[in-house]
Protein backbone atom coordinates (compact mmCIF):
# COMPACT_ATOMS: atom_id res chain seq x y z
CA UNK A 1 0.00 0.00 0.00
CA UNK A 2 1.45 3.37 -0.96
CA UNK A 3 0.88 6.95 0.69
CA UNK A 4 -1.73 8.16 -1.94
CA UNK A 5 -3.65 4.88 -1.16
CA UNK A 6 -3.37 4.99 2.25
CA UNK A 7 -4.65 8.75 2.41
CA UNK A 8 -7.39 7.75 -0.39
CA UNK A 9 -9.75 6.60 2.12
CA UNK A 10 -9.57 8.71 5.70
CA UNK A 11 -12.01 9.94 8.28
CA UNK A 12 -11.64 12.38 10.83
CA UNK A 13 -11.17 12.18 14.64
CA UNK A 14 -11.62 14.46 17.03
CA UNK A 15 -8.63 14.80 19.75
CA UNK A 16 -9.18 15.95 22.87
CA UNK A 17 -7.51 19.72 23.32
CA UNK A 18 -5.17 18.95 26.15
CA UNK A 19 -3.64 15.44 24.71
CA UNK A 20 -2.77 17.32 21.29
CA UNK A 21 -1.34 20.42 23.49
CA UNK A 22 0.77 17.66 25.31
CA UNK A 23 1.96 15.44 22.36
CA UNK A 24 2.22 18.90 20.26
CA UNK A 25 1.53 17.53 16.49
CA UNK A 26 -0.53 15.76 13.99
CA UNK A 27 1.81 13.54 13.09
CA UNK A 28 2.89 11.96 16.61
CA UNK A 29 -0.67 11.71 17.40
CA UNK A 30 -1.22 9.59 14.65
CA UNK A 31 1.75 7.55 15.52
CA UNK A 32 0.41 6.87 18.83
CA UNK A 33 -2.53 6.09 17.97
CA UNK A 34 -1.23 3.67 15.23
CA UNK A 35 1.31 2.14 17.70
CA UNK A 36 -1.62 1.92 20.44
CA UNK A 37 -4.02 -0.01 17.92
CA UNK A 38 -0.92 -2.12 16.94
CA UNK A 39 -0.46 -3.04 20.27
CA UNK A 40 -3.94 -3.76 21.60
CA UNK A 41 -4.17 -6.25 17.88
CA UNK A 42 -1.13 -7.95 18.68
CA UNK A 43 -2.52 -8.28 22.37
CA UNK A 44 -5.83 -9.67 21.13
CA UNK A 45 -4.47 -12.15 18.53
CA UNK A 46 -2.21 -13.13 21.73
CA UNK A 47 -5.58 -14.04 23.83
CA UNK A 48 -7.34 -15.96 20.55
CA UNK A 49 -4.09 -17.77 19.71
CA UNK A 50 -4.31 -18.77 23.84
CA UNK A 51 -7.84 -19.46 23.44
CA UNK A 52 -6.91 -21.87 20.34
CA UNK A 53 -4.39 -23.97 22.29
CA UNK A 54 -6.67 -24.36 24.67
CA UNK A 55 -9.64 -25.69 22.66
CA UNK A 56 -7.40 -27.75 20.64
CA UNK A 57 -5.58 -28.84 24.21
CA UNK A 58 -9.51 -29.88 25.43
CA UNK A 59 -10.46 -31.44 22.40
CA UNK A 60 -7.09 -33.65 22.24
CA UNK A 61 -8.15 -34.36 25.97
CA UNK A 62 -12.03 -35.11 24.63
CA UNK A 63 -10.45 -37.19 21.72
CA UNK A 64 -8.23 -39.66 23.81
CA UNK A 65 -11.07 -40.44 26.20
CA UNK A 66 -13.52 -41.33 22.89
CA UNK A 67 -12.41 -44.48 21.76
CA UNK A 68 -12.74 -46.14 25.49
CA UNK A 69 -15.95 -44.92 25.64
CA UNK A 70 -16.92 -46.43 22.34
CA UNK A 71 -15.40 -49.68 23.24
CA UNK A 72 -17.62 -49.52 26.50
CA UNK A 73 -20.94 -49.21 24.46
CA UNK A 74 -19.57 -51.86 22.15
CA UNK A 75 -19.09 -54.67 24.82
CA UNK A 76 -22.08 -53.78 26.32
CA UNK A 77 -23.63 -53.49 22.79
CA UNK A 78 -22.35 -56.80 22.47
CA UNK A 79 -23.61 -58.23 25.87
CA UNK A 80 -27.02 -56.99 25.04
CA UNK A 81 -27.43 -58.79 21.54
CA UNK A 82 -26.42 -62.38 23.44
CA UNK A 83 -28.67 -61.47 26.10
CA UNK A 84 -31.63 -60.59 23.15
CA UNK A 85 -30.49 -64.21 21.79
CA UNK A 86 -30.89 -65.92 25.09
CA UNK A 87 -34.29 -64.11 25.79
CA UNK A 88 -36.16 -64.97 22.18
CA UNK A 89 -34.92 -68.47 23.00
CA UNK A 90 -36.09 -68.77 26.35
CA UNK A 91 -39.56 -67.39 24.92
CA UNK A 92 -39.27 -69.95 22.10
CA UNK A 93 -39.77 -67.24 19.63
CA UNK A 94 -37.16 -66.31 16.55
CA UNK A 95 -37.25 -62.97 15.72
CA UNK B 1 -8.27 19.01 8.33
CA UNK B 2 -7.21 20.80 11.36
CA UNK B 3 -9.13 22.87 13.20
CA UNK B 4 -6.10 24.80 14.93
CA UNK B 5 -8.61 27.58 16.53
CA UNK B 6 -10.04 25.34 18.49
CA UNK B 7 -7.10 23.49 19.98
CA UNK B 8 -7.90 23.75 24.03
CA UNK B 9 -11.22 22.01 22.64
CA UNK B 10 -10.97 19.47 20.56
CA UNK B 11 -9.06 19.32 17.36
CA UNK B 12 -9.98 17.40 14.48
CA UNK B 13 -7.11 15.06 12.64
CA UNK B 14 -7.41 13.30 9.61
CA UNK B 15 -6.51 9.61 9.81
CA UNK B 16 -5.75 6.53 7.36
CA UNK B 17 -7.56 3.66 6.40
CA UNK B 18 -5.14 1.63 8.07
CA UNK B 19 -6.03 3.18 11.26
CA UNK B 20 -9.68 2.80 10.57
CA UNK B 21 -9.26 -0.45 8.93
CA UNK B 22 -7.78 -1.74 12.69
CA UNK B 23 -10.07 0.05 14.75
CA UNK B 24 -12.96 -1.93 12.57
CA UNK B 25 -10.80 -5.37 13.20
CA UNK B 26 -10.93 -4.71 16.88
CA UNK B 27 -14.10 -3.69 17.33
CA UNK B 28 -13.54 -0.07 18.87
CA UNK B 29 -15.11 3.03 18.84
CA UNK B 30 -12.53 6.29 18.68
CA UNK B 31 -14.42 8.45 20.76
CA UNK B 32 -12.50 11.05 22.75
CA UNK B 33 -12.57 8.54 25.73
CA UNK B 34 -11.01 5.76 23.03
CA UNK B 35 -8.92 8.05 21.87
CA UNK B 36 -7.32 9.25 24.87
CA UNK B 37 -6.67 5.70 25.91
CA UNK B 38 -5.25 4.05 22.45
CA UNK B 39 -2.90 7.14 22.60
CA UNK B 40 -1.85 6.44 26.44
CA UNK B 41 -0.96 2.51 24.92
CA UNK B 42 0.48 3.90 22.12
CA UNK B 43 2.84 6.23 24.07
CA UNK B 44 3.67 3.57 26.54
CA UNK B 45 4.17 0.82 24.39
CA UNK B 46 8.13 -0.15 24.68
CA UNK B 47 7.87 -1.40 20.56
CA UNK B 48 8.44 0.79 18.00
CA UNK B 49 5.51 0.24 14.68
CA UNK B 50 7.67 -1.74 12.70
CA UNK B 51 8.64 -4.39 15.36
CA UNK B 52 4.81 -4.48 16.24
CA UNK B 53 3.83 -4.82 12.35
CA UNK B 54 6.48 -7.63 12.75
CA UNK B 55 4.91 -9.04 15.98
CA UNK B 56 1.60 -9.21 14.34
CA UNK B 57 2.66 -10.58 11.23
CA UNK B 58 4.28 -13.70 12.99
CA UNK B 59 1.20 -13.83 15.26
CA UNK B 60 -1.24 -14.14 12.30
CA UNK B 61 0.93 -16.81 10.69
CA UNK B 62 0.60 -18.29 14.17
CA UNK B 63 -2.95 -17.83 14.04
CA UNK B 64 -3.50 -19.78 10.80
CA UNK B 65 -0.86 -22.82 11.85
CA UNK B 66 -3.38 -23.28 15.24
CA UNK B 67 -6.57 -22.92 13.30
CA UNK B 68 -5.96 -25.29 11.02
CA UNK B 69 -4.84 -27.68 13.39
CA UNK B 70 -7.89 -27.03 15.98
CA UNK B 71 -10.37 -28.04 12.66
CA UNK B 72 -8.16 -30.66 11.83
CA UNK B 73 -8.92 -32.26 15.61
CA UNK B 74 -12.26 -31.02 15.30
CA UNK B 75 -12.98 -32.99 12.67
CA UNK B 76 -11.46 -36.14 14.27
CA UNK B 77 -13.50 -35.39 17.39
CA UNK B 78 -16.79 -35.04 15.78
CA UNK B 79 -16.33 -38.42 13.71
CA UNK B 80 -15.63 -39.75 17.11
CA UNK B 81 -18.43 -38.14 18.87
CA UNK B 82 -20.79 -39.50 16.12
CA UNK B 83 -19.78 -43.03 16.44
CA UNK B 84 -19.75 -42.73 20.19
CA UNK B 85 -23.57 -41.57 20.21
CA UNK B 86 -24.51 -44.40 17.59
CA UNK B 87 -23.46 -47.16 19.79
CA UNK B 88 -24.65 -46.46 22.47
CA UNK B 89 -27.92 -45.95 20.63
CA UNK B 90 -27.76 -48.89 19.57
CA UNK B 91 -27.19 -50.61 22.50
CA UNK B 92 -29.69 -48.47 24.20
CA UNK B 93 -32.37 -49.88 21.41
CA UNK B 94 -31.24 -53.85 22.15
CA UNK B 95 -31.85 -52.59 25.57
CA UNK B 96 -35.12 -51.58 25.75
CA UNK B 97 -36.07 -54.21 23.41
CA UNK B 98 -34.57 -57.42 25.69
CA UNK B 99 -36.49 -55.34 28.61
CA UNK B 100 -40.20 -55.78 26.76
CA UNK B 101 -38.56 -59.64 26.01
CA UNK B 102 -38.36 -59.65 29.89
CA UNK B 103 -41.27 -58.46 30.44
CA UNK B 104 -43.19 -61.30 28.46
CA UNK B 105 -40.58 -63.72 30.12
CA UNK B 106 -42.41 -62.99 33.36
CA UNK B 107 -45.41 -65.10 32.49
CA UNK B 108 -43.87 -68.01 31.15
CA UNK B 109 -42.70 -70.83 33.24
CA UNK B 110 -39.40 -72.29 32.77
CA UNK B 111 -39.06 -75.82 31.71
CA UNK B 112 -36.00 -76.68 33.91
CA UNK B 113 -33.71 -75.27 36.82
CA UNK B 114 -31.12 -73.93 33.98
CA UNK B 115 -34.12 -71.76 32.01
CA UNK B 116 -34.98 -70.50 35.90
CA UNK B 117 -31.81 -69.95 36.78
CA UNK B 118 -31.14 -67.57 33.13
CA UNK B 119 -35.01 -66.66 33.28
CA UNK B 120 -34.23 -65.07 36.96
CA UNK B 121 -31.08 -63.21 35.97
CA UNK B 122 -32.60 -61.53 32.97
CA UNK B 123 -35.40 -60.30 35.05
CA UNK B 124 -32.90 -58.93 37.56
CA UNK B 125 -30.84 -57.42 35.03
CA UNK B 126 -33.81 -55.36 32.53
CA UNK B 127 -36.90 -55.19 34.86
CA UNK B 128 -35.49 -54.74 38.68
CA UNK B 129 -32.26 -53.15 37.67
CA UNK B 130 -32.78 -51.69 34.38
CA UNK B 131 -31.12 -48.27 33.63
CA UNK B 132 -31.58 -46.87 30.21
CA UNK B 133 -28.64 -46.28 28.19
Amino acid sequence: MNAGDKRSSTHEIKIPGDLYEEIGSQEKIIRSIKVGLLSLRATSLERENADLIKRTEDLEIRNAELPHEIERFQQLLEEALKDRKTLEELLGEKR
Amino acid sequence: MQLRSARVKSTLIETSREIVALTKELNISLNPEGIRNIIRLGRESLNQEAELERALKKLEEERGHLASNFRKIASQNGQLESKCVETRHQFGRVSRDNRVLAMHLCSRTPKDKRQSKIRDEMIQKYIMNYRNA
